[in-house]
Protein backbone atom coordinates (compact mmCIF):
# COMPACT_ATOMS: atom_id res chain seq x y z
CA UNK A 1 0.00 0.00 0.00
CA UNK A 2 1.04 3.61 -0.75
CA UNK A 3 2.09 5.96 2.19
CA UNK A 4 0.98 9.50 0.25
CA UNK A 5 -2.11 10.01 -2.52
CA UNK A 6 -1.22 8.87 -5.89
CA UNK A 7 -1.39 11.22 -8.61
CA UNK A 8 -3.79 10.11 -11.01
CA UNK A 9 -1.38 9.80 -13.75
CA UNK A 10 0.30 6.95 -11.50
CA UNK A 11 -2.68 4.75 -11.10
CA UNK A 12 -3.33 1.42 -12.40
CA UNK A 13 -6.85 -0.17 -11.35
CA UNK A 14 -7.76 -3.74 -12.59
CA UNK A 15 -8.65 -4.91 -16.19
CA UNK A 16 -7.92 -7.08 -19.09
CA UNK A 17 -6.65 -6.34 -21.74
CA UNK A 18 -7.73 -8.21 -24.76
CA UNK A 19 -5.28 -7.31 -27.43
CA UNK A 20 -2.38 -9.37 -24.94
CA UNK A 21 -4.59 -11.34 -22.36
CA UNK A 22 -2.28 -9.08 -19.82
CA UNK A 23 -4.17 -9.22 -16.14
CA UNK A 24 -3.41 -6.07 -14.18
CA UNK A 25 -3.12 -5.97 -10.75
CA UNK A 26 -5.65 -4.22 -8.07
CA UNK A 27 -3.66 -0.93 -7.16
CA UNK A 28 -5.95 1.80 -4.78
CA UNK A 29 -5.87 5.14 -4.52
CA UNK A 30 -4.74 5.38 -1.51
CA UNK A 31 -5.83 8.84 -0.02
CA UNK A 32 -7.28 8.73 3.54
CA UNK A 33 -7.95 12.71 3.22
CA UNK A 34 -10.77 12.10 0.25
CA UNK A 35 -13.83 12.20 2.40
CA UNK A 36 -12.63 15.23 4.82
CA UNK A 37 -11.48 17.24 1.47
CA UNK A 38 -14.68 16.60 -0.65
CA UNK A 39 -16.68 17.18 2.02
CA UNK A 40 -14.86 20.78 2.77
CA UNK A 41 -15.17 21.64 -0.94
CA UNK A 42 -18.87 20.55 -0.46
CA UNK A 43 -19.36 23.05 2.37
CA UNK A 44 -17.21 25.92 0.27
CA UNK A 45 -20.33 25.36 -1.99
CA UNK A 46 -22.58 26.61 0.88
CA UNK A 47 -20.64 29.55 0.96
CA UNK A 48 -21.60 31.23 -2.72
CA UNK A 49 -23.83 33.88 -2.54
CA UNK A 50 -26.98 34.24 -4.18
CA UNK A 51 -26.46 35.24 -7.69
CA UNK A 52 -23.02 33.38 -7.47
CA UNK A 53 -23.32 32.36 -11.24
CA UNK A 54 -24.38 35.91 -12.28
CA UNK A 55 -27.62 34.93 -13.78
CA UNK A 56 -29.41 35.20 -10.62
CA UNK A 57 -28.61 31.28 -9.30
CA UNK A 58 -29.98 30.64 -6.00
CA UNK A 59 -27.98 29.53 -2.49
CA UNK A 60 -26.72 25.81 -2.91
CA UNK A 61 -29.33 23.51 -1.26
CA UNK A 62 -27.96 22.90 2.38
CA UNK A 63 -30.06 19.79 1.83
CA UNK A 64 -28.12 18.59 -0.84
CA UNK A 65 -24.63 19.49 0.01
CA UNK A 66 -25.83 17.17 3.46
CA UNK A 67 -27.10 14.21 1.48
CA UNK A 68 -23.97 14.82 -0.75
CA UNK A 69 -21.49 14.63 1.95
CA UNK A 70 -23.15 11.64 3.31
CA UNK A 71 -22.80 9.86 -0.21
CA UNK A 72 -19.34 10.61 0.13
CA UNK A 73 -18.38 9.40 3.74
CA UNK A 74 -20.39 6.30 2.74
CA UNK A 75 -18.37 5.17 -0.47
CA UNK A 76 -15.70 2.86 0.18
CA UNK A 77 -11.69 3.74 0.90
CA UNK A 78 -9.70 3.87 -1.65
CA UNK A 79 -12.34 3.82 -4.49
CA UNK A 80 -11.14 6.48 -6.47
CA UNK A 81 -9.56 10.16 -6.44
CA UNK A 82 -10.88 12.92 -5.68
CA UNK A 83 -13.90 14.43 -8.09
CA UNK A 84 -13.74 17.78 -9.20
CA UNK A 85 -16.98 19.51 -7.02
CA UNK A 86 -19.28 21.97 -8.61
CA UNK A 87 -22.11 23.96 -7.98
CA UNK A 88 -25.06 23.91 -10.41
CA UNK A 89 -27.00 26.78 -11.08
CA UNK A 90 -30.72 25.59 -9.81
CA UNK A 91 -28.47 25.54 -6.67
CA UNK A 92 -27.78 21.89 -6.71
CA UNK A 93 -23.96 20.30 -7.41
CA UNK A 94 -22.42 17.35 -9.48
CA UNK A 95 -19.49 15.49 -8.71
CA UNK A 96 -17.30 14.74 -12.08
CA UNK A 97 -14.37 11.99 -12.20
CA UNK A 98 -12.22 12.55 -15.78
CA UNK A 99 -10.00 10.36 -17.30
CA UNK A 100 -8.86 11.19 -20.62
CA UNK A 101 -12.21 10.80 -22.20
CA UNK A 102 -13.77 8.54 -20.19
CA UNK A 103 -15.55 10.47 -17.47
CA UNK A 104 -18.55 9.80 -14.72
CA UNK A 105 -20.71 12.80 -14.12
CA UNK A 106 -22.96 12.29 -10.65
CA UNK A 107 -25.64 15.63 -9.99
CA UNK A 108 -27.42 15.67 -6.83
CA UNK A 109 -30.58 16.91 -8.21
CA UNK A 110 -32.27 16.45 -5.01
CA UNK A 111 -31.33 15.55 -1.38
CA UNK A 112 -32.87 11.78 -2.87
CA UNK A 113 -32.06 11.66 -6.64
CA UNK A 114 -28.40 11.54 -8.40
CA UNK A 115 -28.62 11.91 -12.51
CA UNK A 116 -25.30 10.31 -13.35
CA UNK A 117 -23.72 10.36 -16.94
CA UNK A 118 -21.20 7.65 -18.47
CA UNK A 119 -19.39 8.97 -20.60
CA UNK A 120 -16.31 7.03 -23.13
CA UNK A 121 -17.18 7.95 -26.59
CA UNK A 122 -14.37 6.17 -28.01
CA UNK A 123 -16.74 3.13 -27.08
CA UNK A 124 -19.73 4.76 -27.77
CA UNK A 125 -21.06 4.98 -24.04
CA UNK A 126 -23.15 7.58 -23.12
CA UNK A 127 -25.29 6.46 -20.92
CA UNK A 128 -27.95 8.92 -18.56
CA UNK A 129 -29.94 7.92 -16.20
CA UNK A 130 -31.03 8.59 -12.42
CA UNK A 131 -30.82 6.59 -9.19
CA UNK A 132 -31.70 6.74 -5.86
CA UNK A 133 -28.84 8.50 -2.90
CA UNK A 134 -29.12 5.50 -1.02
CA UNK A 135 -28.15 2.71 -3.61
CA UNK A 136 -24.99 3.02 -3.11
CA UNK A 137 -24.16 -0.61 -5.00
CA UNK A 138 -25.18 1.48 -7.78
CA UNK A 139 -22.94 4.18 -7.36
CA UNK A 140 -20.06 1.97 -6.35
CA UNK A 141 -20.38 -0.22 -10.11
CA UNK A 142 -20.14 3.39 -11.55
CA UNK A 143 -17.36 4.19 -10.30
CA UNK A 144 -15.09 0.93 -10.36
CA UNK A 145 -16.58 1.67 -14.43
CA UNK A 146 -14.89 4.41 -14.69
CA UNK A 147 -11.31 2.93 -12.72
CA UNK A 148 -11.16 0.31 -14.28
CA UNK A 149 -8.48 -0.51 -16.69
CA UNK A 150 -7.43 3.15 -16.10
CA UNK A 151 -3.54 3.36 -16.32
CA UNK A 152 -1.12 5.77 -17.77
CA UNK B 1 -30.70 36.23 -18.87
CA UNK B 2 -31.70 32.89 -17.52
CA UNK B 3 -30.21 30.03 -15.25
CA UNK B 4 -32.33 27.15 -15.61
CA UNK B 5 -35.74 28.64 -15.67
CA UNK B 6 -37.11 28.44 -18.53
CA UNK B 7 -38.71 31.65 -19.84
CA UNK B 8 -40.35 30.21 -22.65
CA UNK B 9 -42.90 29.57 -20.22
CA UNK B 10 -45.88 31.15 -22.56
CA UNK B 11 -44.71 28.67 -25.25
CA UNK B 12 -43.62 30.61 -27.54
CA UNK B 13 -40.15 30.94 -28.59
CA UNK B 14 -38.00 33.37 -30.37
CA UNK B 15 -36.22 32.92 -33.96
CA UNK B 16 -33.97 30.20 -34.68
CA UNK B 17 -30.08 31.69 -34.65
CA UNK B 18 -28.68 30.55 -37.72
CA UNK B 19 -26.27 27.80 -38.06
CA UNK B 20 -23.48 29.33 -39.04
CA UNK B 21 -23.71 31.78 -36.08
CA UNK B 22 -21.43 31.81 -33.37
CA UNK B 23 -22.38 31.87 -29.77
CA UNK B 24 -20.76 33.38 -26.40
CA UNK B 25 -21.56 31.66 -22.93
CA UNK B 26 -19.87 33.64 -20.37
CA UNK B 27 -18.07 31.56 -17.64
CA UNK B 28 -18.90 33.09 -14.56
CA UNK B 29 -17.96 30.96 -12.36
CA UNK B 30 -14.44 29.44 -11.68
CA UNK B 31 -15.42 26.19 -11.14
CA UNK B 32 -16.65 25.93 -14.59
CA UNK B 33 -13.22 25.45 -16.01
CA UNK B 34 -11.39 22.67 -14.61
CA UNK B 35 -7.55 24.01 -14.38
CA UNK B 36 -6.31 20.26 -13.55
CA UNK B 37 -7.52 18.63 -16.54
CA UNK B 38 -7.32 22.01 -18.99
CA UNK B 39 -11.37 21.49 -19.70
CA UNK B 40 -14.78 23.29 -19.77
CA UNK B 41 -17.13 21.83 -16.76
CA UNK B 42 -20.15 20.68 -18.69
CA UNK B 43 -21.99 22.12 -15.40
CA UNK B 44 -22.07 25.59 -17.51
CA UNK B 45 -24.10 24.33 -20.14
CA UNK B 46 -26.64 21.45 -17.86
CA UNK B 47 -29.47 23.28 -17.31
CA UNK B 48 -33.02 23.37 -19.48
CA UNK B 49 -31.89 26.91 -20.93
CA UNK B 50 -29.17 28.99 -20.43
CA UNK B 51 -28.19 32.35 -22.23
CA UNK B 52 -25.58 33.16 -24.86
CA UNK B 53 -24.78 36.14 -26.76
CA UNK B 54 -24.56 35.81 -30.44
CA UNK B 55 -21.08 36.77 -31.74
CA UNK B 56 -21.73 38.52 -34.94
CA UNK B 57 -24.00 40.91 -33.49
CA UNK B 58 -22.63 41.50 -29.99
CA UNK B 59 -18.82 42.46 -32.06
CA UNK B 60 -16.68 41.51 -29.20
CA UNK B 61 -16.04 38.68 -26.21
CA UNK B 62 -15.44 41.83 -24.11
CA UNK B 63 -19.34 42.90 -24.69
CA UNK B 64 -20.20 39.72 -23.01
CA UNK B 65 -17.79 39.32 -20.33
CA UNK B 66 -18.27 43.04 -19.12
CA UNK B 67 -21.66 42.69 -17.54
CA UNK B 68 -20.11 40.34 -14.92
CA UNK B 69 -17.55 40.40 -12.54
CA UNK B 70 -14.02 41.34 -13.16
CA UNK B 71 -12.66 37.87 -14.63
CA UNK B 72 -15.89 36.08 -15.80
CA UNK B 73 -14.65 33.68 -18.75
CA UNK B 74 -16.31 32.95 -22.25
CA UNK B 75 -16.59 29.91 -24.29
CA UNK B 76 -17.29 29.94 -27.83
CA UNK B 77 -19.57 27.73 -29.80
CA UNK B 78 -21.14 27.31 -33.39
CA UNK B 79 -24.60 27.32 -32.89
CA UNK B 80 -25.29 25.08 -35.81
CA UNK B 81 -22.61 22.44 -34.02
CA UNK B 82 -24.33 22.35 -30.81
CA UNK B 83 -27.73 22.13 -32.61
CA UNK B 84 -26.78 19.14 -33.70
CA UNK B 85 -26.32 18.30 -30.14
CA UNK B 86 -29.91 19.05 -29.34
CA UNK B 87 -29.17 22.01 -28.26
CA UNK B 88 -30.82 24.72 -29.90
CA UNK B 89 -30.32 28.56 -29.67
CA UNK B 90 -33.74 31.37 -30.02
CA UNK B 91 -32.63 35.06 -30.42
CA UNK B 92 -35.17 36.31 -27.53
CA UNK B 93 -34.86 39.17 -24.79
CA UNK B 94 -32.74 38.95 -22.64
CA UNK B 95 -34.82 39.95 -19.22
CA UNK B 96 -31.63 40.76 -17.32
CA UNK B 97 -30.13 43.47 -19.68
CA UNK B 98 -33.21 44.32 -22.04
CA UNK B 99 -30.32 46.17 -23.46
CA UNK B 100 -28.76 43.51 -24.87
CA UNK B 101 -29.19 42.92 -28.78
CA UNK B 102 -26.79 39.70 -29.05
CA UNK B 103 -28.60 37.62 -26.94
CA UNK B 104 -29.75 34.22 -27.45
CA UNK B 105 -31.63 31.22 -24.83
CA UNK B 106 -30.05 28.14 -26.04
CA UNK B 107 -32.41 25.55 -25.16
CA UNK B 108 -31.46 22.03 -24.04
CA UNK B 109 -33.54 18.75 -24.48
CA UNK B 110 -35.99 18.26 -21.82
CA UNK B 111 -37.14 14.72 -22.73
CA UNK B 112 -35.60 11.41 -23.36
CA UNK B 113 -32.79 11.98 -20.29
CA UNK B 114 -30.17 13.50 -22.77
CA UNK B 115 -29.36 16.76 -20.94
CA UNK B 116 -26.32 16.13 -19.53
CA UNK B 117 -25.42 13.90 -22.71
CA UNK B 118 -25.88 17.29 -24.55
CA UNK B 119 -24.09 19.50 -21.99
CA UNK B 120 -21.11 17.02 -21.69
CA UNK B 121 -20.93 16.62 -25.85
CA UNK B 122 -21.01 20.59 -25.86
CA UNK B 123 -18.38 20.85 -23.33
CA UNK B 124 -16.00 18.22 -24.53
CA UNK B 125 -16.81 18.74 -28.35
CA UNK B 126 -17.63 22.32 -29.06
CA UNK B 127 -15.59 24.46 -27.18
CA UNK B 128 -14.08 26.75 -30.25
CA UNK B 129 -12.95 29.03 -27.91
CA UNK B 130 -11.91 29.44 -24.09
CA UNK B 131 -10.86 32.17 -21.88
CA UNK B 132 -10.64 30.70 -18.87
CA UNK B 133 -12.17 32.26 -15.97
CA UNK B 134 -10.27 34.30 -12.99
CA UNK B 135 -12.75 35.43 -10.84
CA UNK B 136 -11.21 36.89 -7.48
CA UNK B 137 -12.44 35.32 -3.94
CA UNK B 138 -14.95 37.51 -2.62
CA UNK B 139 -15.93 38.99 -6.18
CA UNK B 140 -19.36 39.47 -6.79
CA UNK B 141 -21.50 39.75 -10.30
CA UNK B 142 -24.13 42.82 -10.72
CA UNK B 143 -27.33 41.66 -9.08
CA UNK B 144 -29.66 40.81 -12.19
CA UNK B 145 -32.86 43.27 -12.01
CA UNK B 146 -35.94 41.61 -10.35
Amino acid sequence: MATKTLPQNKLCTSGARKDTGEEWIYASVYDPEFTPAVCAELDELLRLPKNWDGYGAPKIDQTIVAAAQKFVAELPESIAWRPHVVAMSPGNLQLEWQHGTKSLELEFESPTVIRYLQWHPEMNIEEEGTFRVTDSKFAVELILWLMAGTCV
Amino acid sequence: MSSGASPDAGGTKGPPVANQEDLQRALTYNKWWVEEEQRVSSAAFSFPDFSVDIASIAGSEDYTIRRFASGTGLVVLNCGAVRGEGCHACKEKDQNHPDNEAHANAYMPTSGGHRKRAAKAIAEKHCKKVIKPDIAAGATHPEPPT
